[in-house]
């Protein structure tokens, strides 16, 4: 026996002592496998500059347990994004929107290799340039996959799908204030449920979280309260976004709106008074054919009748298509 | 020779030792950490940035198909309905899902073929409808006025919500469904809501929502060929929630 038959056994004998102390230690790691193949944190930043100012931030991808395609490639594409009136998010072109901050930024990476467990921050350097005007811009990056090189098969007969994430930069210029203001309450019954429609407008210089409590009454007593938290109302914005509410019984009712809209002023209030009707009983149209028509054969070769078909709305119209006219006048209380 | 098989026997005693030392060491450092003296005066900070997740009914990576139509086989006004897609939406913060349809093979975006055309026609994104197919469950003991009786409203954009079922098909041309890939062709918000999750992370089994979505087409003698697309779900919060701040 010498030194170097042993040394065979003394590298198994590491190896397996190894291998085992890195088996411990993944256990007393957090359990991959589990959770999404990324996620994003975080997913909304706030920050303020000055004009001729520069600010670096960023935000961590971190790598899950499940598989991502293309051997873990992610990309980061730049976008603008925008809130129409009915709250509803949309994300314009790069660089398209008036308020866009994406031509003072610049990011890195913008494409990355993720592996399960680890993360990697995307910094973003926002230059803003002098004599920038007080307000809020805003700038948005998508967080995806990279999409496969190889072109959709179509005889896959399939419509396939893939989830991105949005991150959401919001640059604030300052010094910006905003100037809020509770406009109007609906509450919209021609939809089931109803919807509460809080109208809302901002005409200051920088974007604020409303937070909407409503209370319902019938002639008798309280019936629910509750809490919403509105999407962001921008300066400038006028927003009228629909909040489902639950199913009521017909009759009349008050709703009470009181907004928070976080800035350290008072609530603002309003009262509406509405009324649920009956539903409509469902008509039925019996249409009589002449017996001799039912008997005569149809001519061969002629068209089919045409049966009338609701025409599917524009694709633009994603908001409420519903909304009643306004009712008079609120009272600020 | 006596000696050297001694010495190496000592050797190997000896890298054994620190072996299996180390590997004590391996596991006793977490039980060291945990243990620490509360005595000791520490800093104690961090941040709960704000972030929602989405992911398939196992926690994984979402991907895969919407729906699967095969062979489109032509019969009596039998809507085609493939088996929907359900998936789990996690947050700290209010939430917006849209969607969108890309990468389309053998399908062009318009509006759904008319009843009557002497023109032949071939399959458009307004032939395919799209659609919430079941109601989202919220029934999570760590969802935001989730639980047995929820009382969360999470708002699915008028025209996308068909847990009441498809229309009905009743001349053999495309029914009247209200939302079809045609009004996602550009990006679309279809969903949003409060906050999700009250506590937990991405292995809870009790802290999201599920959302199905789900597609539907009727096979009609349209132009003969296979197709397909992809649906891009976004998820993102620019709302109301526990926002961050910072930079430097």
């Amino acid at each position: 026996m010498n030194t170097q038959s042993l040394r065979p056994a003394v590298s198994r004998a590491f190896t397996y002592l190894w291998a085992s102390a890195a088996f411990c230690a993944a256990l007393a790691s957090p359990v991959f496998g589990q959770g999404p193949a990324f996620s994003v944190n975080p997913m909304r930043l706030d920050v303020e500059a000055a004009p001729g100012t520069e600010r670096t931030v960023s935000f961590e991808i971190r790598g899950g347990g499940g598989a991502v395609g293309e051997h873990g490639r992610l990309e980061i594409v730049a976008t603008d994004w925008a809130i129409q009136e009915d709250g509803a998010l949309t994300f314009p072109k790069a660089a398209s929107e008036q308020n866009s901050a994406m031509p003072w930024i610049t990011f890195s990476p913008s494409a990355m290799t993720i592996l399960p467990g680890r993360s990697q921050l995307v910094r973003i350097t926002v230059a803003v340039p002098e004599k920038t005007a007080p307000g809020v811009y805003r700038a948005g990056f998508f967080i995806q996959e990279r999409a496969s090189a190889a072109p959709p098969d179509a005889e896959a007969r399939a419509i396939f799908v893939r989830f991105r994430y949005a991150f959401i930069l919001f640059v604030v210029v300052g010094p910006a204030t905003a100037e809020p203001e509770l406009v109007n309450v609906e509450m919209d019954t021609s939809t089931k449920p109803p919807q509460l429609i809080c109208e809302m407008t901002n005409t200051g210089t920088r974007h604020i979280r409303p937070v909407i409590y409503w209370t319902l009454r019938n002639s008798s007593a309280s019936l629910t309260q509750g809490k919403r938290a509105s999407t962001v109302l921008l300066p400038g914005a006028k927003l009228r976004e629909p909040h489902q509410m639950d199913e009521l019984k017909p009759g009349s009712y008050e709703v009470t709106v009181n907004v928070d809209f976080q800035d350290g002023k008072p609530q603002q209030s309003m009262s509406r008074a509405f009324e649920v009707k009956e539903p409509e009983p469902k008509v039925s149209v019996t249409v009589e054919f002449p017996e001799k028509a039912s008997e005569t054969p149809e001519p061969s070769g002629s068209a089919p009748p045409v049966s009338p078909r609701p025409v599917s709305p524009p694709p633009e119209d994603i908001g409420n298509p519903h909304i009643p006219t306004p009712l008079p006048n609120p009272d600020l209380h | 020779m006596t000696k050297q098989v001694n010495l190496s026997s000592v050797r190997i005693a000896g890298a054994l030792l620190f072996a299996l030392l180390s590997l004590a060491a391996l596991m006793v450092v977490p039980g060291i950490v945990l243990a620490q003296d509360t005595t000791a005066t520490g800093t104690l900070g961090g941040t709960v940035p704000t972030t929602v997740a989405i992911s398939n009914l196992s926690n994984g990576n979402l991907a895969g198909a919407l729906g699967t139509f095969g062979t489109l086989t032509i019969g009596k006004s039998t809507l085609i309905t493939p088996t929907p897609l359900a998936f789990r939406m996690r947050g700290n913060a209010q939430y917006q899902l849209s969607a969108d349809v890309t990468a389309m093979t053998g399908m062009t975006d318009g509006a759904a073929t008319p009843d009557a055309s002497t023109a032949a026609q071939a399959v458009k994104t307004g032939d395919i409808g799209f659609g919430f197919t079941a109601a989202i469950v919220k029934s999570g003991l760590s969802v935001v006025g989730g639980g047995s009786s929820p009382n969360r409203q999470d708002q699915i954009v008028t025209g996308y919500d068909v847990t009441g079922g498809w229309p009905a098909t009743t001349d053999g041309h495309t029914p009247a469904f209200a939302k079809t890939l045609h009004d996602i062709y550009n990006n679309t918000q279809i969903l949003s809501g409060d906050r999700i999750s009250a506590s937990g992370d991405n292995s809870s089994d009790d802290n999201y929502l599920v959302v199905t979505l789900g597609v539907a087409t009727l096979p009609q003698y349209l132009t003969p060929g296979a197709f397909s697309g992809t649906v891009t779900l976004t998820i993102s919060s620019v709302g109301g929630g526990d926002g961050g701040s910072g930079g430097h």
